[in-house]
């Protein structure tokens, strides 16, 4: 399923929809490590105005969204916290505003299935950013 | 929107270091008429959840509370539905606030629902 997925070529929408399988294949077999290893490489590109890069951002961010959505295990949160809140906080700066909106939903969708107060609340010093992207899509939205 | 009230409503609390900036941020969707109403109205919510999740951290913004977000949602409450044809106003059948999803009437079943979480004085300080 992971090999037909093309970057290049396939429309978002496509590429959402692949999202969802693989997401559901990962759920079904309960091993996330790989994806997620795989998740945060698509991710934590450079910004860039090339459309594969910023296509492969929009897709890794639906596909956190997704997985905090499917309730990704506790511990894998926990034991990649770290590199989860370096890698959203990189990307509420990315230079394009589609991968700052997939930001801002994968976020907050993660943050919501948090169970752990004390970890939800290591992500507060970003809600700051955060509230910058909802007035910036509600300013775009206005015009 | 959704996200934001759902993060809220599971944890107030996370707002704690930029609640001043979700206040202005939430009154100035609440006043702009140019948003639609479930925009405005969702921004609403989201304080309306502070508000109920957190009362303490809602009170402790009473400065706010009083010149954004009273100010914003007395804008909300005079959003009349039919201002443009009275007679479609006057054939429009008398309906209970709590059964109505304009502005208005979402703005004052939140209004009461904030205000019992306010309590008498700083609803009476913060309106006035």
């Amino acid at each position: 399923m992971e090999s037909s997925i093309n970057m290049k070529d396939d429309p978002m929408p496509l590429l959402r929809r692949k999202a969802e399988i693989v997401c559901k294949i990962h759920k079904k077999e309960g091993a996330y490590g790989e994806l997620i290893t795989k998740l945060q490489g698509l991710a934590s590109q450079p910004s860039s105005a090339d459309e594969v890069v910023v296509k492969s951002k929009e897709f890794a961010m639906y596909m956190f969204e997704l997985l905090a959505e499917y309730h990704l295990p506790q511990d894998l949160i926990v034991q990649n916290q770290e590199s989860f809140m370096a890698l959203f906080s990189q990307s509420m700066e990315d230079t394009n505003p589609r991968v700052r909106v997939a930001t801002l939903k994968a976020l907050t969708s993660f943050i919501t299935s948090l169970e752990d107060e004390d970890n939800v609340m290591k992500y507060g010093t970003m809600m700051a950013n955060l509230l910058n992207i909802v007035i910036e899509v509600l300013k775009n939205d206005e015009e | 929107m959704m996200s934001l009230i759902d993060l809220t409503a599971s944890y107030a609390d996370i707002w704690s270091s930029s609640k001043d900036q979700l206040m202005f941020v939430c009154t100035e969707i609440m006043k702009n008429k140019d948003f639609e109403d479930s925009t405005r109205q969702s921004a609403l919510e989201i304080i309306q959840s502070l508000a109920e999740e957190n009362p303490k951290m809602f009170k402790s913004m009473s400065g706010k509370i009083q010149s954004e977000f009273f100010p914003a949602i007395a804008v909300m409450l005079t959003c009349c539905g039919h201002q443009d044809d009275l007679q479609e106003w006057a054939d429009e059948p008398e309906t209970e606030i709590l059964a109505k999803n304009d502005p208005a009437s979402v703005a004052a079943e939140a209004l009461l629902e904030i205000s019992s979480k306010l309590g008498d004085k700083l609803t009476i300080q913060a309106s006035t």
